[in-house]
């Protein structure tokens, strides 16, 4: 039996020297980048707005900037303002995405793929297509407004802000209410109703209840993505002022990069609270999920049925309308006027043009393997490797949720700017931003992902004699390759998306469509600029169908977001 | 020169939980130990410590003479087979039996030769190009024990192997693995809760509780003389009596046994125990010629399980309840019913006896 | 699971085509340009430039007048662009003093009059660009508005909410409307404090009729070309674009005098390629690039060129008068003060 001389063969010790320190080094880097790549932006912003020329001295202290922020009513009016339409937003979208969760899970409706589908739709479309659609509608000159109505209304301002953030942030809250409902047990309903509960006490003593933590999340989430998003109020908000684009106007307007730097930590504040709202609620209700939830409901009563199928049909007529506005408006030769066909839009009259979507592109695959790569290794990290301080490199990878964009952008500008960080004024600087920027929810899902590979597993292939490289090459990273390229569709589909990360960062070498989008609708090509959109929404789409097609079903099913 | 394991006053320490306490054991060259012990006791600990995925506390763990403490898993050149078989379902049965070779840079050829070796011994050739999730349970079994003795490991470990599989197959692959470990001549360290399990495969038995070994011995040792009230109750099934003791009578509530090994004891308060297969059902009014008559018990049955070649009754006494296996046969000639009064005898050198602590 | 062989060939290939199908690295030399010229008319003097250069890779970024600055401030220790080519000279100004620019007299130099450039060398104007109404006649004639002569006019409460101006202080456009009105309404303007200039007085009442005030100089008139406003307080040469386009819009030059902005070219301090920047300013104050400025633009710097023919004449307008360097020197107290005044 000893035929295969086991003394010729062994584990070569140099792998196993360099496997030592291997893990270690890699924990140290993803913490490194981190730390450099999003602290330090953040720090900079910190010392900007609390130091005089952002020296950090004793004397150059000053709360001079916060004097002025807050003594200037206009300026601190965006400080109300932002926290108005995100808690408006909050309640309408958490309220709409329960009923409309509670449809697809509780009910026996027909059609809940379709909902499903049209509901996650405005994931794949930069943020600002609601702003744009509700302009051709609602706006001035809108379709609806001024031709179908002839009233003299317009949506621009805290109403149009509030309808745009709705449709946007509707499927992020939609997810996590969806998963709290499902994993609650529907018996504990039935159980309520054969007790003599009538089906309204139902709802509310026992539905409601055993959701909370998923409408305080849901609610949360709302909360941040509407108070640091950028494109929908730069869009839509006309004269209303918020944070982000007081950050954006003190910054191009008035060159006062310190009072930039001031009104960005006065949003971190409200937005890291929401993340910590959500972080500490996500955490609790875990316990509440139990292995017991049922996927067989009752058929629904005939008025029930029929009330959530209209309340899930008008949801996503809205959604359908945005997409579909925007796509028309594309191809219209003037709206609302002349609606006859015409592709000129497409020629689009910027100095970007196509090379920006196609660079966008590229860009965007970079983010995608770079991010689904450095999130999958953190998450491994995290949740198989444990090593000292994983607390900390756990909570640097979940904090870039609680980062608005625009002041990672803002705080790019000042820490990168210097001869020395080569990067600045490439594509990488886009790159490392987008990964940065979303890395909360690349690193959350690979963590739940690698949760599931049984822990002997790992230990099976290193009593065979595999280092640790050679497990995550051979094992873990098959195996959580749907995770892979999962968190590969949300970085490419974020980068593709993204406005507020980048606008900053964009520059005369890197133009970027999501960008252009924006420079289009302000110097006026509406319709340019829908067009750039459609563009946008096809090229992710194609990439959603190359994915489903390499992968099989269900896996280009992308979930969730966060930042603005 | 044998290559020995060892464990030498081995501690391990989770937080304030002491999961493993001072335990010392040699294990020797191609022996079969079994790890015996209720969940929790920490059986899986001491299996980790010598697989190098737990670090010990204190003491020592030595292999071949040196202290491998500090030693590398991959180094160790020990064989894991786990409860969930922990294939890797990203290969074939066949890339998974040539995983640990791969590992070791072992040549293409040799490592095709090595696989069909191993395939023809757990019987799989045919599911080679198999995934793991196209078998059954006890096939996976098989691959894992395959996979972890491909690379030719000085030991091999098994935390609780056949658990996660029905009586049936659990039963054919324990036979499976130990004519493997004697063809082999392989050093196992086995790990189970299944006391049956344990008896019937073990060269040697290590009884675990909270920690500590209670009872190191051979299967026939540890079930005919269990040294402590836990060992008995958990190696097989046991009637316990409590008792005073003086001068080889134990004084139960409403009888008492002739025990004359007690005398052994310095102790009065005592415990009895006795196997179920040991106490006799007598026939009514027919006693048996030499019975100690103080040794009989009357009672009521109250219960009757059939268990195959046995039945097991229980018997409502004035001094509790009674476990009594009997053989099928003898229990059917009897026409035993339940409600039926019995005279039970219990032999006395039947009995082991504990102090009561 | 067979599936992974195909994914990892996939990733491979992928890759490959990301390097290969990256930037290609032409023989042509970089330069790198910020502009504030309307994209439209930048596209069309590119492709002469590029006609004109061709070794020159051009990489140019388009952003508004306050976002330029901000970006060139943003990266003063670290400069990414290498000139600056029609952007304001109240900002030119405010950039010299602020030690941004590199003295550069380019080629043709003496022949751009001397108001139009600055005399130590650091800027030279290309052309002027004036505040005008853009009236939509549709809306106008739906509305039964009547047509005005100047800002006065824009005063009567039927234009309320009809209306629409850039706002100052990202719009150059906005800049120079407001910066001309103050001028015009306070003759004391250069003496006393911005805060206490009478023309804010005027700003006021027309706050009243403001439907919106919005980020860039050339929305105002496509939204009122769009419809959505009757008077779009723009600049002239979107109006003769739109026009072209077959928008229903006509325009007013104000009576009262017409602000306007000179636009000017200039080497930034620290450029990365500062030959071919050089190169690339000579051509654009050349006869050529003027040629087609003009084709866009109310005026150009050089002597003899013909403005757009669906434009007045440059001679026949009245300007404003336009104090450029009291302007670079109050720009950020007059954005603060009307920020403060009219931004809700
Ligand atoms: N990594 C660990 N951290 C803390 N406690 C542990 C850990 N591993 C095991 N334990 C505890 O040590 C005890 C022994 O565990 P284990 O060896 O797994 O028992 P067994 O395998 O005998 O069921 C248990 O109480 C268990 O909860
Ligand atoms: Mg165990």
């Amino acid at each position: 039996m000893n035929t295969s001389g086991k003394e010729a063969y062994g584990v070569s010790a140099t792998s196993l020297l360099v496997d030592k320190y291997i893990l270690t080094g890699v924990t140290i880097l993803v913490a490194f980048l981190l730390v450099f790549f999003m602290l330090f932006p953040i720090y900079k912003i910190l010392v900007l707005s609390f130091f005089k020329e952002g020296v950090l001295t004793s004397e150059n202290f000053s709360l001079g900037n916060y004097i002025r922020y807050f003594g200037t009513p206009r300026i601190a009016r965006s400080l109300y303002n932002s926290f108005y339409v995100s808690v408006v937003t909050m309640a309408v979208t958490t309220i709409l995405a329960f009923f409309f969760a509670y449809a697809l899970t509780r009910t026996t409706i027909r059609g809940k793929g379709f909902f499903n589908t049209v509901a996650f739709m405005p994931l794949i479309a930069p943020s600002i297509i609601q702003a744009l659609a509700l302009i051709l509608l609602f706006g001035r000159n809108g379709l609806i407004t001024a031709h179908l109505f002839k009233v003299d209304w317009s949506i621009y301002g805290a109403w149009g802000i509030v309808i745009s953030e709705v449709l946007y942030c509707f499927p992020h809250a939609l997810v996590i209410l969806y998963t709290t409902l499902s994993a609650v047990d529907t018996r504990l309903d039935e159980a309520a109703e054969s007790l003599g509960a009538s089906a309204l006490q139902v709802f509310w003593r026992v539905t409601v209840p055993s959701a909370k933590y998923g409408l305080l999340s849901a609610g949360a989430l709302t909360f941040n993505l509407t108070i640091t998003d950028f494109g929908n109020p730069v869009v839509i908000g006309g004269d209303y002022n918020v944070l982000a684009t007081e950050i954006y106007a003190q910054v191009t307007n008035l060159y006062r990069f310190d009072l930039g730097a001031t009104v960005s930590v006065i949003l971190l504040v409200p937005s890291v609270a929401a993340f910590m709202v959500n972080y500490y609620v996500t955490r609790k209700s875990f316990a509440l999920i139990s292995g017991a939830a049922r996927p067989f409901i009752r058929p629904s009563r005939p008025f029930r049925k029929w009330g959530f199928t209209i309340y899930c049909s008008l949801v996503s007529a809205s959604i359908i309308m945005v997409f579909a506005t925007v796509v028309m408006g594309s191809f219209v030769n003037v709206w609302p006027y002349d609606w006859s066909l015409t592709l000129k839009h497409y020629r689009f009259p910027s100095l970007g043009g196509y090379s920006a979507i196609w660079t966008s592109f590229w860009i965007s695959l970079f983010v995608g393997f770079l991010g689904a790569f450095f999130t999958l290794i953190a998450g491994y990290i995290v949740e198989k490797k444990k090593p000292f301080g994983v607390q900390i490199l756990y909570l640097l990878s979940v904090m870039p949720a609680a980062i608005p964009g625009l002041v990672l952008g803002l705080g790019y500008i000042l820490a990168f700017n210097r001869p020395y960080f080569f990067f600045y004024g490439t594509p990488w600087i886009i790159v490392i931003c987008v990964v940065i920027a979303n890395f909360t929810l690349g690193t959350l899902s690979s963590i739940s992902n690698i949760k599931n590979i049984d822990p002997s597993i790992e230990e099976a292939a290193t009593s065979l004699g595999a280092t640790s490289i050679s497990t995550f090459v051979r094992l873990v990273f098959p195996l959580s390759r749907v995770a892979f390229f999962q968190n590969f569709v949300y970085f490419f589909m974020r980068c593709m998306t993204t406005i507020s990360a980048v606008i900053f960062l964009v520059s005369a070498t890197v133009h970027l469509a999501a960008i252009e989008i924006i420079w289009l609708d302000n110097d006026g090509w509406t319709a340019s600029a829908d067009a750039m959109s459609t563009c946008v929404i096809a090229i992710v789409l194609l990439m959603l169908g190359l994915l489903r097609l390499v992968m099989g079903k269900g896996s280009s099913h992308v979930m969730g977001g966060a930042g603005g | 020169m044998p290559k020995n394991l060892r464990l030498r006053d081995l501690t391990k320490v989770f937080g304030t939980l002491v999961a493993v306490s001072h335990v010392d054991l040699d294990v020797q060259e191609g022996e079969f130990v079994c790890f015996l012990g209720p969940s929790g006791c920490g059986k899986t600990t001491i299996l980790r410590m010598i697989t190098g995925f737990e670090t010990p506390t204190s003491g020592e763990i030595m292999y071949d003479g040196k202290v491998i403490n500090d030693l590398v898993p991959q180094k160790r050149d020990f064989g894991i087979v786990f409860q969930s078989y922990a294939l890797f379902p990203n290969m074939t049965v066949l890339e998974n039996i040539a995983f640990g070779l791969k590992m070791r840079r072992m040549p293409r050829d040799k490592i095709t030769a090595r696989v069909d070796e191993i395939l023809n011994l757990i019987g799989l050739k045919d599911w080679r190009n198999n995934y793991p999730a196209q078998l059954s349970g006890g096939q996976q079994q098989r691959v894992a024990l395959g996979r972890a003795l491909a690379p030719n490991p000085s030991v091999l470990l098994l935390d609780e192997p056949l658990s996660a599989l029905d009586a049936k197959i659990r039963v054919r692959l324990r036979a499976v693995i130990k004519r493997l470990q004697q063809e082999l001549g392989i050093t196992m360290v086995y790990v189970t809760h299944d006391q049956e399990e344990a008896l019937a495969i073990a060269d040697r038995v290590v009884v675990m509780e909270e920690g500590v070994f209670k009872q190191v011995g051979p299967p026939i040792e540890i079930y005919k003389n269990p040294q402590s009230g836990f060992v008995a109750d958990f190696v097989g099934i046991s009637n316990f009596f409590e008792g005073q003791h003086q001068d080889g009578i134990v004084r139960l509530k409403d009888t008492q046994f002739v025990v004359p090994q007690a005398q052994s004891l310095s102790d009065d308060a005592v415990i009895l125990s006795i196997r179920p297969e040991k106490i006799d059902v007598l026939d009514p009014g027919k006693p048996g010629k030499d019975l100690q008559s103080s040794n009989i018990m009357n009672g009521k049955i109250e219960v009757v399980t059939f268990l195959g070649a046995v039945v097991r009754i229980l018997v409502s006494s004035a001094n509790g309840e009674v476990i009594v296996d009997m053989v099928e046969k003898d229990f059917e000639q009897r026409q035993l019913n339940r409600g039926d009064e019995v005279d039970m005898y219990f032999p006395p050198d039947a009995f082991v006896v504990y102090p009561l602590e | 699971m067979k599936n992974t062989k195909k994914i990892s060939v996939l990733v491979t290939i992928l890759f490959l085509c990301v390097f290969l199908g990256g930037p290609v690295f032409a023989a042509k030399k970089p330069v790198v340009v910020y502009t504030s010229l309307e994209t439209e008319e930048t596209v069309e003097y590119l492709k002469l430039a590029e006609k004109e250069l061709p070794d020159l890779d051009i990489k140019i970024i388009r952003l508004s007048t306050g976002e330029l600055g901000a970006r060139m401030l943003a990266e003063r220790n670290n400069p990414q662009a290498d000139l600056v080519w029609g952007w304001a000279v109240t900002n030119m100004e405010d950039f010299r003093d602020r030690g941004l620019l590199e003295k550069y007299k380019p080629k043709g130099w003496a022949n751009i009059p001397d108001k139009f450039k600055d005399p130590n060398g650091y800027w030279a104007a290309i052309d002027l660009y004036m505040a005008a109404f853009v009236l939509n006649t549709e809306v106008m004639a739906k509305g039964n508005l009547p047509k005005p002569k100047g800002w006065n006019d824009l005063l009567n409460p039927v234009y309320e909410g009809k209306l629409i101006m850039p706002n100052p202080a990202s719009s150059g456009t906005g800049f120079l409307q407001v910066a001309s009105l103050l001028e015009m309404l306070d003759p004391d303007y250069a003496k006393k404090p911005v805060k206490k200039n009478t023309g804010w007085e005027f700003l006021e009442k027309l706050d009243k009729n403001m439907g919106q005030y919005i980020k860039s100089g050339s929305k105002p008139a496509k939204l009122t070309a769009a419809g959505e406003y009757a008077i779009g307080c723009s600049f002239a040469f979107v109006y003769s674009s739109l026009k072209k386009r077959g928008s229903p819009v006509e325009m007013v030059l104000p009576e009262e005098g017409a602000g306007y902005e000179l636009e000017a070219n200039a080497l930034l301090k620290g450029a990365k390629h500062k030959r071919e920047a050089k190169k690339f300013l000579d051509w654009a104050i050349g006869e050529s690039a003027m040629r087609e400025y003009a084709k866009f633009k109310l005026g150009v710097t050089l002597p003899g060129i013909p403005g757009p023919a669906d434009l007045p004449q440059l001679e026949t307008i009245k300007l404003a008068p336009m104090d450029f360097p009291w302007q670079a020197t109050n720009r950020g107290e007059i954005l603060v003060v009307w920020q403060d005044k009219f931004l809700r």
